[in-house]
């Protein structure tokens, strides 16, 4: 009985192909704009993680405990920093560990001067772990040889403030830990630019030692160290694991959610922004597909009724609209793969270049680049089809069951409708 | 036959199948309803975000000295000259009229020590009672005053982010180190007042000392680095920039709107305003889809009683204008309720607000400014007249083809069947 249904539906939507196919392009049309939306905001939402957290921060960070908000010199994390650094790098789920020490300077060339937040950093670590070093523009990164001591990197904004460019010195002054006034000189490697002002304007990093020497800080000293996760979404649950296993007294350790609660919310928002676009979307499938089946029911009632008359039970006449709609709703489904099929590869390829018309800013204190790039969101995709079709048959009850009501006795009197 | 008479048979025509004109009016009024209610919160997001931006940087307009938007620092300063100049337009009636507020101010950057820590600030010189009407800082003070009374020692006034990182509090003293010249001078302060805006960049990184004091300590009396421009009305900005920057000539200062002196701010406005004009188009045509089923599925249901009106000598056309009015009255009534209902909640909004944080969102910034979660709708005159015309012009093209279609029936499409 079943399959037989099913293939009496399908026929019955093609009786009036107009009609199916007007209301399967309402619904596609919608479909491809939630597939859309959805794209976008996976893909938004996985830039921000990768760039947000991978550019500066890393996806788990560990510090002496009460280091952070203050930030504070003192705080430095207890025992030999660096040896814990590279113990980290055993830890299964770990990629990579580098060490930093952190420090506030006024640095100035000449009248010109700028306060910036000091950053020691093992170069080769660093590349392991962040990917700022691919915003350098000018120059080149620092190398971890004992020669290339006494430079450093500083962001475009700053330069410009400063009115400087590669291979200029300029003077760092800094209180130090040991409460002295630490200043030297340093030339400039290299200059980035990473599309977020605080850092291109306010960031000076340096090798660990210069800045351990600055700050008359010891060899093993160090404020963070910042880890790559092998997987950044479980960065939450690899900081619980770091607790655990390290043992190591004084430290505080915290995942990206913790440390950038700004990117955390802007997942959020993007989630309950499709959520409300869900609601919509839906809703109105839903009243396009009741409209549809009520003028497909009612305008075949005299069907139905010689139906029952010749002995189909009604659950069968409801199972037939239902089957009905459930091709409707394929064939929406199908309509809307044909339309945004194209679209999708479009978007996650190509994006859309806004380029001629911004620089591109920052939501959030993550840098949005000015091409918009969709992602493949197959989960989130698959689950909207099967709610389509799950509101369509809801929708699709009440005429089915209204089918399944018709009286045959009625049938001859021409009453019907 | 009149179109009196017409329209009085399409009303009764639409309701021979009563259920059906209900449920499409009703999705055309979901479509109508939810474009209003979009349009009103994401203008009122934007106008807020506008508003933040616009109170915490430097003015709906602002006047600064060329090239100061390169190259950020003292050396860029407006000349006695200039400060003049603006202070006398300002004063001109047609400018006047339109102009809230200024505020002069000095920016430079300097080092903040306390006893338990140190930080890079930027410092705003600024004078407190120009300040207080319009920036958001003296708005958003949590402890203290903004620039109090002076004591014997000069006041700073810090965010409660900076407060914290450098473990000071009201009455707190702090060392201000900045560049003057070739030399560092260092100014010993008392913390008059604490503000917190939400915005960790502002909170952590900003500090306000009296203009005058800033001025001594730099040893360049009369030296500004802006002058914040405050409107009545921020759709003036244009109008009053040009005219300010017509009477100020050749002088060597630009004159800016927020729109350029916050141009990220700008482009995230237009960008999802974009978004909202596809999002808003897609669920309309979704819904006028639904208003073209029902009308053909109307008229192809009808085709005898078309070819009947045909053969007894109606004209085409009339035809034609009787389902267009079918069309139309369906769209007027679904959106009709649409628009009052959406006027209502949008009325609603306005005044209670919407509170995005009951849906699961939290708070976020854009370009540096703090958009809340609580949004209150606005609604502009402009924005509903063109609603209602690209409405009304989707209504009309979902009767064209149905209408069309009606008009060519056939006399003999009567006798079919019979």
């Amino acid at each position: 009985m079943f399959p037989r249904l099913i293939r009496m539906g399908w026929r019955n939507l093609w009786r009036n192909p107009r009609r199916t196919l007007i209301t399967a392009t309402a619904i596609a049309i919608g479909s491809v704009m939630l597939a859309f939306s959805q794209s976008v905001m996976e893909g938004l939402t996985r830039r921000m993680v990768e760039q947000g957290i991978s550019l500066l921060l890393g996806h788990v960070q560990i510090h002496a405990s009460g280091y952070r908000p203050d930030r504070s010199i003192f705080d430095r994390i207890p025992g030999d920093a660096v040896g814990l650094a590279t113990r980290l790098r055993t830890v299964p789920g770990v990629v990579a560990a580098a060490p930093r020490v952190a420090g506030f300077g006024l640095v100035s060339v000449g009248e010109q001067s700028a306060g910036a937040d000091l950053v020691g950093i093992v170069p080769d670590l660093e590349t392991s772990v962040t990917t700022w070093s691919d915003s350098i523009i000018a120059g080149r990164m620092l190398r971890n040889s004992p020669e290339d001591k006494g430079e450093v990197l500083i962001g475009e904004r700053l330069a410009r403030t400063l009115g400087v460019g590669l291979g200029s010195s300029l003077i760092v002054l800094t209180q130090a830990a040991d409460g002295s006034l630490g200043n030297d000189v340093f030339s400039i490697a290299g200059i980035f630019r990473t599309g977020l002002e605080m850092t291109d304007g306010g960031l000076v990093f340096m090798t660990l030692g210069d800045l351990q020497k600055l700050l008359a800080l010891g060899p093993t000293d160090a404020h963070e160290i910042a880890v790559r996760a092998a997987v950044p979404a479980a960065a939450t649950e690899l900081a619980v694991v770091l607790r655990t296993s390290l043992r190591f007294p004084g430290i505080e350790v915290a995942a990206w959610p913790v440390l950038a609660p700004e990117v955390a919310n802007m997942v959020a928002m993007s989630d309950s922004w499709l959520f409300i676009l869900y609601a919509i979307v839906f809703v109105l499938a839903a009243i396009a597909v009741l409209n549809t089946m009520l003028m497909a029911v009612f305008e075949r009632l005299r069907e139905f009724g010689v139906l029952t008359a010749l002995g189909m039970r009604p659950r069968h006449v409801v199972l037939l609209v239902v089957a009905e709609v459930g091709a409707l709703a394929v064939v929406s489904l199908g309509v809307a793969a044909l339309i945004g099929a194209p679209l999708l590869h479009w978007i996650i390829a190509h994006g859309i270049d806004l380029r001629s018309f911004t620089e591109g800013f920052t939501m959030s204190g993550v840098a949005i680049e000015p091409v918009i790039r969709g992602a493949w969101a197959g989960a989130s995709f698959l689950l909207s089809a099967l709610a389509l079709i799950g509101f369509a048959l809801v929708a699709g009850l009440y005429p089915a069951v209204r089918a399944s009501r018709v009286n045959p006795a009625t049938l001859t009197r021409g009453e019907l409708r | 036959m009149t179109a009196i008479m017409l329209l009085r048979i399409a009303w009764r025509n639409l309701w021979r199948h009563p259920r059906r004109t209900v449920l499409t009016a009703l999705a055309f009024s979901v479509g109508v309803l939810l474009l209003i209610v979009f349009l009103g919160l994401s203008d009122g997001m934007h106008q807020k975000m506008i508003e933040t931006g616009v109170r915490l940087a430097s003015g709906h307009v602002v006047v600064e000295p060329e090239g100061a938007r390169d190259q950020a620092g003292t050396d860029v300063i407006m000349t006695r000259e200039s400060a003049e100049a603006v202070r006398r337009v300002l004063a001109m009636t047609p400018v006047a009229e339109r102009v809230r507020g200024s505020a002069p101010r000095l920016l430079v950057s300097g080092l903040l020590t306390s006893a338990n820590n140190s930080t890079g600030v930027q410092v705003i010189g600024a004078v407190p009672e120009r300040e207080e009407k319009f920036s958001l800082l003296p708005d958003r003070i949590v402890a203290g005053s903004f620039l109090g009374p002076d004591g014997r020692t000069p006041p700073i006034v810090v965010g409660k982010v900076l407060a914290e990182k450098l473990k000071v509090d009201l009455g707190s003293k702090v060392v201000l180190m900045m560049q003057s010249g070739k030399e560092i001078q260092s100014q010993l302060l008392r913390v008059r007042g604490i503000f917190a805006t939400g915005m960790s960049d502002v909170d952590g990184h900003v500090v306000t000392v009296s203009l005058h004091d800033l001025q001594a300590w730099l040893d360049r009396p009369g030296a500004l680095s802006h002058q914040a421009i405050f409107l009545q009305r921020a759709e003036d900005a244009e109008p009053v920039r040009r005219r300010i920057a017509e009477a100020l000539g050749e002088r060597p200062v630009s004159v800016l709107t927020w729109r350029q002196a916050l141009p990220q701010l700008d482009q995230f406005i237009r960008i999802d305003d974009a978004g909202n004009y596809i999002f808003n188009g897609v669920v309309l045509v979704m819904v006028t889809l639904g208003v073209l089923n029902t009308i053909l599925m109307a008229v192809l249901e009808r085709r005898r009683e078309f070819g009947l009106l045909a053969a007894l000598g109606l004209r085409p056309v009339l035809v034609a204008l009787m389902v267009t009015a079918e069309g139309l009255l369906l769209t007027v009534l679904g959106g009709g309720i649409g628009l009052a209902a959406g006027l209502g909640l949008h009325r609603y909004f306005a005044r209670a607000g919407l509170d995005m944080a009951a849906l699961g969102s939290a708070e976020f910034s854009v370009a540096g400014v703090t958009v809340d979660t609580v949004i209150y709708s606005y609604l502009y005159a402009g924005r509903i007249r063109w609603s209602l015309i690209f409405i009304a012009g989707l209504g009309v093209l979902a009767v064209l083809y149905p209408a069309l279609r009606a008009a060519r029936t056939a006399p003999t499409e009567a006798t079919r069947g019979l």
